[in-house]
């Protein structure tokens, strides 16, 4: 009998708080589900992470979290959202970087990197250089040789202007000091199918798609080399300075009640060691990166700091 | 109205639109940009085109003897009624994510219903009740999209709740 | 001949051939729900992948694909409204024919037409795949800008009685389509200072308002005015055997334009459809009946949306880059299952590949059994009290658009496109010139700059690539016999009345 009051009492609370719930620390967080939006179109990239992990997130809390597609605008109109949702643990977001560091300075958002709570970093993929099947370049150093002799000859290929492989190309220009031009394409299949026709001379690829289209790739712009594709030499090795990669990872609209994010950060760490998720994502070409709300906040603003100016020569 | 006056109406509005979205490709941010880099240059052929096109319509308004090309009828419309029924919907769609989906559609389903003359009550109510439970959970467990706003799980802990 | 007997028993698994049929019909509800299409039937399925074994979760995957490209014909033909964005040229004729009281010939027409086109894809993709690939790969920024162009002269073939009101059609669809972030340099343009507009205006919303919304607001305005009662018999028709006989032709081009433009990356169902209704319009013998329930207007799109599905799988598989969205998902649960797409496929997993391909035929058949089941259905649905059917659709416009983004700004987009194309319709323009506009424009903005952008200012380069060349000198010719056509129209108006 007592039991059943109880029951009901919870039952009837949790209803009522509903629609506010922001104040409702009656019963521990997690007690509901929790919406995790991803600001990209199901079955893209960043939707397989946000579901992989997803699946984590379920075990681990043991409520469910339904994925939410909100695509549009580069990402910025899902972002958007989870920056509006309200603060209570109950709305998260798997973003990946880019509309995050990148469309804020092409545009004007409704949201800055101020307004996240940041939870964790959880998975990045190195990009890699891929070169048409014609090309004659075997190594880095002779393209950007080659691009030094001969300004604005060569082109180059992005998914997309304000894409991640689009910065990171332009930084390597930047570094390199030499001028290839940039075709960008509506993702990466029509740019790879561009690129194996040899009507572009190289693309700007996450590694995951290198190893999928079996493209030929000349360097990874990564710190060390990769698993998957042991003799792929790194751009450090190469001489250069450049690294980048595709990445993302939990981030909550900012001002989150502390045991919400106390919670939530430690389901992130967990998720990200765990063996279900890494499998997931390596057979993607993805990799688990964990970085604490600190770690990746720093790795944001400097992020955001460096392709805002790329960005600012780029566009005007 | 005659076609004439819908023809020139028509170039008109089209002239309207084009000047409206060619304010929008004003300013001289990309004065100097190549033309395949210049975001500009693409909508501003489609919008000049486009007025040309608006003027074509007033011409052939002015110039043939009806004012419309054979072939061309003007439909006989109940005007009120397509405003009634757009600004249902127009309401609707406003209030669809505030209110959430059981109260939205609770609301417009039978008010549009008897709005547009048929007052069976013994049709509506059970019509309204199948479409907001059926596509309540053919969304919410079926697709796994969750309707805006309070759903049916909320209404029946609330019911048993409440008991 | 043991790799298809091993095809067709895994086939014959109950469970597997139960997942089959029944992805197939929840692809057709699915597809037949506005706003909802292929891509939301794969994603509701990829978790599902993530437990099956191979065989199974691709027989699932094929039927919702197939399955929710013929469902967007029953909508279509029932409502006006085009169930998914693949559908939208099999309204200029369905509607019509339902309207005159055959929409049970028409769904009937739809089903043949799906079934054949989807068959005949399948045989190309098994005899051509890798050829085609090959050739999908010459085709570059200047071969997709010459294709682009072509494919717009169709809208001189759909623009019914004035032509300079489908010219501004379309260039209106042009324009909203450029609305949001330039494709090349990312800036963002023509955004009245709106957050929401600077993401662009989506496809589905701009779709079905223009097209189920303006068509409810239409009923409405035009009850009381004039009645108009659609009359005839509910339920499924197969069109006689000789009628389709006579008809080969339309069915044997539709499929080839459908598969050869499904093989391009990035161009999609919904401008194979069009350009192959506008094709089927220059050519028919009974060109003149076009836009007023013709046959020949529905098997040309139905035949062509079901044969993408084919053409799609053909990069998909062979070279491992997806032909749109749609396959871009199906990779993806492909790779989940550990199968990695490519040249390579076709050696080392030939018996997948053929279990790919019978999977695909038996689908294809599947539908002509699900066609006559589920059309009825609908068809009587439809026979409902008008203003209690028109309430529902709002209902359904709205939770349907709404679902695909999660964002309430597209039931705003859905609002104003509905008001644009009731007003539109009311001036007498034809609003198939809007769609083929705004579907094609994007693809032909980039494609052209991509290519000034690689040619560095030369446009002769535009001239020189053999395949762009045929393109333009096509275009051209169609526009000067049309141009000839319209003339020669005009002079024996004038004549016979003056």
């Amino acid at each position: 009998m007592i039991r059943f009051t109880t029951l009901t009492r919870a039952a009837l609370a949790a209803t009522c708080a509903l629609p506010f719930a922001a104040g409702a620390a009656l019963a521990e967080y997690p007690e509901r589900p929790i919406t995790a939006i991803v600001p990209f179109p199901a079955g893209g990239s960043t939707d397989l992470m946000g579901r992989a992990a997803a699946q984590e997130f379920t075990r681990i809390l043991g409520v469910d979290m339904p994925v939410t597609n909100v695509g549009g605008g580069a990402g910025t109109v899902g972002t958007a959202q989870i920056a509006r949702a309200r603060a209570d643990g109950y709305t998260i977001g798997v973003i990946p970087a880019a509309p995050l560091i990148n469309q804020p300075h092409m545009r004007d958002t409704p949201y800055s990197i101020d307004d996240f709570d940041y939870i964790c970093k959880l998975f990045h993929s190195p990009q890699a250089l891929a070169l048409s099947p014609e090309s004659e370049f075997s190594s880095l150093a002779e393209v950007v040789d080659y691009a030094r002799e001969n300004p604005g000859e060569l082109t180059y290929g992005s998914p997309g202007p304000g894409s991640l492989p689009h910065l990171a190309m332009e930084v390597f220009l930047d570094e390199t000091g030499v001028e290839i031009e940039h075709v960008p394409f509506q993702g990466d299949g029509p740019g790879v199918t561009a690129l194996m026709g040899n009507h572009i001379d190289m693309y700007m690829a996450i590694f995951s798609n290198v190893g999928q289209y079996e493209l030929d790739a000349v360097a990874i712009f990564a710190e060390d080399r990769v698993d998957a594709a042991p003799d792929l030499p790194t751009s450090i090795e190469e001489g250069f300075e450049t690294t980048a990669s595709w990445w993302g990872g939990i981030f909550a609209p900012a001002g989150l009640p502390d045991d919400v994010r106390v919670t939530l950060e430690d389901a992130c760490a967990q998720v990200a060691e765990s063996d279900d998720f890494q499998e997931t994502l390596a057979r993607f070409g993805s990799f688990a990166a964990y970085l604490d709300s600190d770690g990746v906040r720093a790795e944001v603003d400097e992020g955001s700091r460096v392709n805002g100016a790329i960005l600012e020569r780029v566009l005007d | 109205m005659t076609p004439r006056v819908i023809n020139l109406i028509a170039g008109g509005a089209i002239l309207g639109l084009s000047a409206l979205f060619y304010a929008q490709t004003l300013g001289d941010r990309f004065a100097d940009t190549p033309l395949s880099r210049n975001p500009m240059a693409f909508p501003r052929l489609l919008v000049l085109l486009m007025a040309l096109g608006g003027a074509v319509v007033i011409a052939q308004a002015l110039l043939t003897r009806r004012g419309a090309l054979p072939g061309e009828a003007v439909p006989a419309l109940n005007w009120p009624r397509a405003a009634l029924i757009t600004a249902l919907a127009a309401a609707y769609f406003w209030v669809f994510e505030p209110f959430g989906f059981l109260i939205a559609t609770g609301l417009f389903l039978p008010l549009a219903v008897v709005a547009l003359g048929y007052r069976r009550l013994l049709v509506i109510v059970p019509v309204t009740l199948v479409v907001l439970v059926g596509l309540w959970y053919l969304f919410a467990q079926v697709f796994q999209i969750r309707p805006p706003g309070p759903g049916m799980d909320d209404l029946l802990r609330l019911m048993t709740g409440g008991r | 001949m043991d790799s298809l007997l091993l095809a067709l028993s895994k086939l014959g698994d109950p469970a597997t051939l139960a997942l089959m049929l029944g992805g197939t019909a929840a692809g057709v509800l699915i597809g037949a729900m506005p706003g909802l299409g292929s891509v939301l039937a794969i994603t509701l399925a990829l978790p599902l992948t993530f437990v099956l074994a191979p065989e199974p979760s691709i027989a699932l995957l094929l039927g919702l694909y197939a399955g929710s490209v013929y469902g967007g014909s029953l909508s279509a033909i029932l409502l006006n409204t085009p169930g998914t964005p693949q559908a939208a040229a099999t309204v200029f004729d369905g509607y019509p024919m339902m309207q005159r009281g055959e929409g049970d010939l028409a769904l009937g027409w739809a089903t043949v037409a799906s079934v054949i086109g989807g068959l005949i894809s399948v045989l190309v993709l098994i005899v051509a795949a890798p050829t085609l690939a090959r050739f999908g790969l010459r085709f570059g920024p200047m071969e997709y800008f010459a294709l682009g162009l072509f494919a717009l002269t169709c809208v001189v073939s759909v623009s019914q009685e004035n032509l300079a009101k489908g010219l501004v059609a379309c260039l209106l669809g042009l324009l909203v389509a450029t609305m949001g972030q330039d494709p090349l340099t990312g800036d963002v343009r023509l955004h009245f200072s709106s957050f929401d507009l600077m993401a662009g205006i989506a496809l589905v919303p701009f779709l079905v308002g223009l097209f189920a919304l303006s068509e409810v607001i239409w009923r409405v305005a035009e009850r009381h005015a004039e009645t108009v009662e659609i009359k005839g018999r509910t339920g499924f028709r197969f069109p006689p055997l000789r009628d389709m006989a006579r008809r080969w032709r339309v069915f044997g081009k539709s499929a080839m334009i459908g598969t050869w433009i499904g093989t391009l990356p990035g161009i999609g169902a919904t401008a194979s459809s069009m350009v192959s209704y506008a094709e089927a319009k220059r050519s028919s013998p009974n060109a003149a009946n076009f836009g007023k329930g013709e046959p020949d207007g529905v098997i040309a799109s139905e035949t062509a949306n079901n044969a993408v599905t084919g053409g799609a799988l053909v990069p998909t598989l062979s070279l491992g880059i997806p032909g749109d969205p749609i396959t871009a998902v199906m990779l993806g649960a492909l790779i989940i299952q550990g199968i990695t797409p490519g040249p390579r496929l076709f050696v080392e997993n030939a018996d997948l590949m053929i279990f790919i391909f019978v999977a695909l035929f038996v689908v294809n058949l599947a539908l002509l059994v699900l066609g006559p089941l589920l059309g009825p259905v609908f068809a009587r649905a439809v026979r409902a009290p008008e203003p209690v059917l028109l309430g529902v659709i709002v209902v359904l416009l709205g939770i349907g658009t709404f679902s695909v983004n999660y964002n309430a700004f597209d039931l705003k987009v859905m609002l104003a496109a509905g008001i644009g194309g009731f007003l539109l319709r009311y001036g007498g323009f034809p609003l198939a010139p809007v769609v083929i506009g705004f579907v094609l424009g994007p693809m032909i903005e980039q494609s052209l700059r991509q290519g000034m952008v690689i040619a560095r200012g030369d446009f002769t380069v535009f001239l020189r690539q053999p395949i762009a060349l045929t393109l333009f000198v096509a275009s051209a010719l169609f526009l000067a016999w049309s141009g000839w056509r319209f003339w020669k129209d005009w002079r024996q108006a004038r004549q016979g009345r003056g």
